[in-house]
Order: C-alpha cells, then structure tokens, then sequence
C-alpha cells in the first residue's frame, strides 16, 4: 500500500474517531428536546407513540445542523494536521500531504452523514412500528411517492446530480479557502518584523486574515462583473445554468488548491510545538 | 567515502532576522556528531531545515545523496514532540501509527527500548511525566532503521542515571553506518560518544573538529566549547 494511502487511512481514523460521540449527544440533545416540547407525561400508549415521532423528526432536523458542526470540525483538524510536525515527517511530499489530508476530511464527512442516515432509518424504523398514524401516514407518502415518480424525468435527475456535484465542490471550496487563509497568513506573517509577543503576533495574524479576505470579496465581485457583461452568465434554462456554476466552482477550486499547494511546498512550516 | 549529510551555502532568514548563514557542512556515515551552540544559535533551525519542517532557505541540502524534501524525510529520523497526538493517546496507539506510516520502523526494536525504558504500552501521553514522554521519543526515534538520526535535546526532561544509561545505549541502537546528530547542553555526559562536534556561533559552522583531536590536546570536548566563549564574557 503506498504512503500516501496509509496516511489517508490515518488522517481518516483521527477524524471519524468521535463520530459515534457525535451520534450519542445528537440522540441525548434530541431526547431532551422531545420530552420537553411533545410532552412529558406518559399517561397513556398513544403519548409515547407521539413521543417517538417527536423525537424521530427532532433528531431528523438536528441531523443537518450536527453534519454542519462535523464539516466544521474536519476543517480544524485539517489545519492542526497542516501546522503540525508529527503529521509533517510523514515521508511524503508536502502537497501529497494536503492532498491527502484534505480528502480525508471530505470522505470523513461522507461517512459521518452515512452514519446519520442510518441513524435516522434506526429511529424511523422504530416509530414506524410503534406509531400506528405514522405507519399509516408513511404508506400513504410512500404510495404518493412513487406515484411522483412517473414525472421525473431525465433533466430533473440531472439536475439533481448537479446539486450534489455542486454540494461536494463547495465543501472542498471551504477547506480550501481555510488552507489558504492559515498558510498565507503565516507565509506573510514569517516575512514581517517579529515580536516578542505571541498575542500581538496573533492580533496581526488577524488582520492580515481580514485584508485576505477583503482583497478575495473583491476579486470576487470585480470577476462576477466581468462576467455578467459579457453574458456568459446570461442563460435561462435551470440546467444549463448550473453548469456554469458547477464549472465556475472547478476552476475555483483549482486555483486555489494550487495556491496552498504552492504555500505550503515552499512557504508554510509545521509548527515544532515540544 | 560518500557523504551522507551535504549542506551547502545554506541562509536561512525569517521574520527579517538573518538565523543561519553560509552554512557548510559535510557528515559522513557512521559517526556520533553533537551539534553545540548557545541558547537561539539556530540548532533546532538547522536541524529542521536538514528534516525538511523549516522552508524558504537558500543552499542546498542532501540526505544519503537525495536532496528532495519528502526523498531526505525517507532517510532521517528526527525527534518528534508527538504533539500530533491528543493526550488520550495510548503508546500502542502511536507505535502502530509509526509501523504504518515508517517502513523502517522495526517493532522488535521498539518493543527492546521500551522495556529498557520501562514503559507500559497502555499508557496515554496525558499521564505521562516530561520525561517518559522524552524516554518514548528517544525509543520511537531509534526504532526506525534509517541513515540520520536527528536528535534535538533529546534529555532534557530525564534523571540523569536513566540519561547515562540511555546514552551508553546509543551505540548499540543505531545501525552501524548511521549517523546520529545530536544538539544537547549536558555536553560532558555525551562526550565519550562523540566522534565530531559541529559549533555553530554568529549565525555560522564555526569549527567541525574531530572529538580525538580535542582530546589528544588533553582536553574534554566541555572544556574546548566552553574556551570559545571565555573570552566573551570576559
């Protein structure tokens, strides 16, 4: 197995190793969430089964925001992966490493979101055996379901493909745009003065952060004028549409993955915390 | 002979301070080399930029004739703080950690240093004092079979009867044309190990002398580095 498949497996474990913690507290949060909010008096059969569907759909709606805190996570760990030493003597070339690493974070939050869902089909099919209007109202759906089927057609599921294609580039894009923040910070910071001072050091870290990403929210809106006067983005049709955005984004993505990329071979140093 | 440790014209500046200049230095296989030098004379710099962690220097460096960052980590084992590693971290945890990323890493001779160590494999890092974490360091570091060893203060936080013994040891941890470079203060302790120093005062390779040559002037190598600075102070 190659080195930069056994790091991926590394990387991968540090990152899922609390996903069940994660599941607990999100079942614990939404338990406390039903029982206070459907009702806390289990006087008779039908509350409980109530109950259950309460917390079916509090744990359901929790699922988004808990995937959304996890992404958030993996985009930390990534950067204490990057900044550190340990991780950074790996026998592999820097942009492997990042490569490498920021995969893994993207795949951790696939298995995490995997984990949900399993979680939720778990309680769904719990309350489906438990709650007769649910087991009664979920048939009907389902009926209704496949009814609604007969009209997708082949632009509908394109589209949706491209929702997810466009889901997936935009969580790579929000690795990306933290990697570049942390790298080019500190690449700047290393070409400044220094001080005795970790916390001023940290104060000015900040501000060069804040002129990176005015400086980014400016390429931005100049770049999006310039395309909107040429028309590129003039196209009506809903699929056509998101085939622009969906390429905007690749190329966006590239270029800064190259940007780290290039910051990181040559600028960016792990850290040697003792 | 080959060398196994090339740096040429090496400068390292960062924060527009100049930290290492015109460094050149030759290591061949085999030796027992202490890196010397005041506190901030830029020995953990140069020990870094030889393991690839410190970036942006002019010069060259090779390791075992490889001058590529990812080829020269390949052939070195540098001392790791292990701050990878959350605290809840089991010893186990690490030594599987290092058998899947480091090909050389040899589990026998890790499983003989920790027992020399006297370290339990269930231990987490959190529970762990200074100086069983240093001890755990040495023991991963000279478990991997490899050409450089860079060793930067490597006891500082353990007694000094478990350092003796440690140091006593090396020789029978490292492979016989390995090269180990170690930057330490307790110099006198280390001294009957040695085959080269290396000094490194004002930013530079201030002398690299063979350890014998000192001692036929019936001189200790602490009493040699210490004559460098006598005048200063003074």
């Amino acid at each position: 197995m190659s080195i930069f498949n056994r790091l991926f497996t590394e990387f991968f474990k540090q990152k899922t190793k609390d996903c069940f913690l994660w599941l607990l507290l999100q079942f614990i949060c939404s338990l406390g969430i039903a029982f206070f909010s459907v009702g806390h008096v289990f006087v008779n059969s039908t509350q409980a089964e109530d109950f259950f569907a309460g917390l079916c759909a509090i744990f359901l709606m929790l699922s988004f925001f808990v995937i959304l805190i996890f992404y958030v996570v993996t985009c930390v760990k990534n950067e204490h992966i990057n900044n550190n030493q340990t991780w950074r003597l790996a026998p592999i070339k820097d942009s492997l490493l990042y490569a490498d690493n920021t995969l893994s974070s993207f795949i951790a939050v696939v298995y995490f979101s995997i984990l949900e869902f399993l979680a939720n089909f778990l309680l769904f099919g719990a309350t489906f055996l438990l709650n007769k209007q649910f087991h009664t109202d979920t048939l009907r759906n389902i009926a209704e379901f496949k009814r609604s089927l007969h009209n997708v057609d082949i632009n509908t599921i394109a589209v949706l493909l491209e929702a997810i294609l466009l889901a997936i580039l935009i969580a790579f894009l929000g690795y990306f745009l933290i990697s570049f923040f942390n790298f080019s910070s500190s690449a700047l910071l290393d070409f400044l003065p220094g001080s005795s001072s970790k916390k001023i050091m940290e104060v000015i870290r900040f501000i060069i952060i804040m002129v990176l990403a005015w400086l980014l929210s400016k390429a931005n809106q100049f770049l999006r004028q310039l395309f909107i006067n040429s028309g590129f983005y003039g196209i009506q049709n809903a699929f056509h549409s998101l085939i622009i955005v969906i390429l905007t984004l690749v190329v966006i993505d590239l270029i800064f993955l190259g940007i780290n990329i290039f910051l990181m071979t040559r600028y960016f140093e792990a850290k040697e915390k003792k | 002979m080959e060398n196994l440790l090339e740096i040429k014209d090496l400068t390292y500046k960062k924060n527009h301070k100049t930290i290492l200049e015109n460094i050149n230095l030759q290591l061949q296989p085999g030796k027992i080399v202490a890196l010397l030098g005041e506190n901030g004379a830029g020995k953990t710099t140069l020990m870094r930029i030889i393991a690839s962690m410190a970036k942006n220097y002019q010069g060259e460096v090779t390791v075992a004739g490889r001058s590529s960052e990812a080829e020269r980590k390949e052939h070195l084992s540098f001392t790791d703080g292990l701050t990878g590693f959350s605290g809840s971290t089991k010893i186990n945890e690490i030594v599987h950690f290092y058998e899947v990323i480091y090909q050389d890493f040899d589990s026998e001779q890790f499983e003989q240093l920790r027992s020399f160590m006297k370290l339990d494999l269930g231990m987490r890092l959190s529970q762990m004092s200074k100086g069983m974490r240093e001890k755990l360091i040495i023991a991963l570091t000279f478990s991997r079979k490899t050409d450089l060893y860079l060793l930067d203060e490597p006891f500082s936080g353990i007694d000094a009867m478990a350092r003796k013994k440690i140091i006593n040891s090396i020789l029978l941890w490292k492979e016989d044309q390995a090269t180990i470079l170690i930057s330490d203060h307790f110099v006198n302790e280390i001294e009957t190990t040695l085959d080269e120093i290396v000094i490194i005062k004002n930013k530079t390779i201030y002398t690299h002398k063979s350890a014998d040559d000192i001692r036929a002037k019936n001189i200790s190598v602490e009493t040699y580095y210490e004559s460098l600075y006598q005048g200063e102070e003074e």
